[in-house]
């Protein structure tokens, strides 16, 4: 029997315990475990297993930092998993180079199946976190859609509707850039033109998927 | 309590888990100690299956299954372990109380060494 080695990287005992055990009665896999990235790295530098099983929570930096790392080092398919996974953080585990993604709650059978699925080539995804995915990818693309549009803006204009996204009255816009309140209404007629968009909760609207919270409170600090 | 001796001469440990590689974990760590039966968290009725099986000690990794076996443990005085695994801890029922263990971390060990005190470990005078 080919013997496929494994590398179980999970800074909780019980997951190294449980899968250990589980995998140990089994015929085709070897064990290796890691508590940490430098764990990870060492027992890499030995021996580059053919699957590295990682926690998203892996210390220190967490596991999609850890499979950013690794990918350079070795050919190793590397799956994270993690509880409730969000859907930012599967696509982002396998932007980094992860091969798939798993749920901690995972049957014993299905970790079997999915780590034998991986050894034929396949990418381990529950369906659920394949709908997530694809619906992330459709996230990013809109995204980038909605930032070709806003490139037309003006700088000023951009930050206009930054105000706007975040609920500020045309008066409170105009007192923190310094300018007319006739100003900045004229500054909305123009968005609202450039952008084809019907009204100012529409563009808050097209500036929040464009932009997202984090970005968009950024440019506020700034402001 | 009076430990509830299987017919393999061990103690009943019933484990109730959301996370199924609990359970994988605590087989071996317990294995020539307790004799383990496992349940799915989301069975229902939890208080009525436990009072069925009449088990020595408890597992659960949820709150949920926490506040279900709650009753069982106090009225039977067998400790409950409850896994917090985000946490990385345990807490403990056990004299009618929860305590969180001295020993850090949710190891296999750590939760076994629970079992053990709250099934052997001499009472108090």
């Amino acid at each position: 029997v080919m013997r496929t080695r494994i590398l179980i990287a999970d800074s909780v005992p019980i997951f190294r315990t449980g899968v250990r055990n589980l995998l140990e009665r089994e015929s085709d896999f070897d064990i290796v475990e890691a508590p940490d990235l430098a764990g990870v790295q060492q027992v890499i530098g030995e021996q580059c297993p053919e699957i590295a099983l990682i926690d998203l929570d892996l210390p220190p930096a967490g596991g999609v930092a850890a499979v950013r790392e690794l990918a350079k080092e070795c050919s190793t398919r590397m799956i994270v998993w993690s509880f409730d996974p969000e859907r930012e953080t599967v696509l982002s585990a396998v932007r980094s180079g992860a091969d798939g993604y798993l749920h901690k709650e995972i049957s014993p059978a299905g970790l079997i199946r999915s780590l034998r699925g991986v050894v034929d080539g396949e990418a381990p995804l529950s369906r659920d976190l394949a709908t997530m995915m694809i619906d992330a990818l459709h996230a990013v693309e809109e995204q980038a859609s909605a930032r070709e549009r806003a490139a037309v803006l003006s700088a000023r204009e951009r930050e206009v509707l930054n105000f706007v996204a975040r609920g500020a009255r045309n008066k409170e816009i105009a007192a923190a850039l310094f300018i007319s309140e006739f100003t900045v209404k004229r500054h909305m007629q123009n968005i609202l033109h450039k952008l084809e968009l019907p009204s100012r909760r529409a563009a808050a609207a097209f500036y929040w998927s464009a932009f997202g919270p984090q970005e968009i409170a950024a440019a506020a600090e700034m402001a | 309590m009076t430990t509830r001796v299987t017919n393999g001469g061990e103690p009943l440990v019933a484990i109730v888990c959301k996370v199924p590689l609990l359970c994988e974990a605590l087989t071996s760590t317990l294995a020539g100690i307790a004799e383990i039966h496992s349940f799915p968290a989301d069975l229902g009725d939890l208080d009525g299956l436990l009072r069925s099986l009449q088990p020595d000690a408890i597992v659960v990794d949820t709150p949920e299954s926490a506040d279900g076996a709650e009753s069982y443990a106090r009225a039977s005085h067998v400790p409950l372990v409850h896994v917090l695994f985000r946490e990385e801890k345990l807490r403990v029922l056990a004299d009618g109380a929860w305590s969180a263990p001295e020993e850090n971390g949710a190891s296999p060990e750590a939760i076994r060494n629970l079992i053990v005190g709250g099934i052997f470990g001499r009472q108090p005078a």
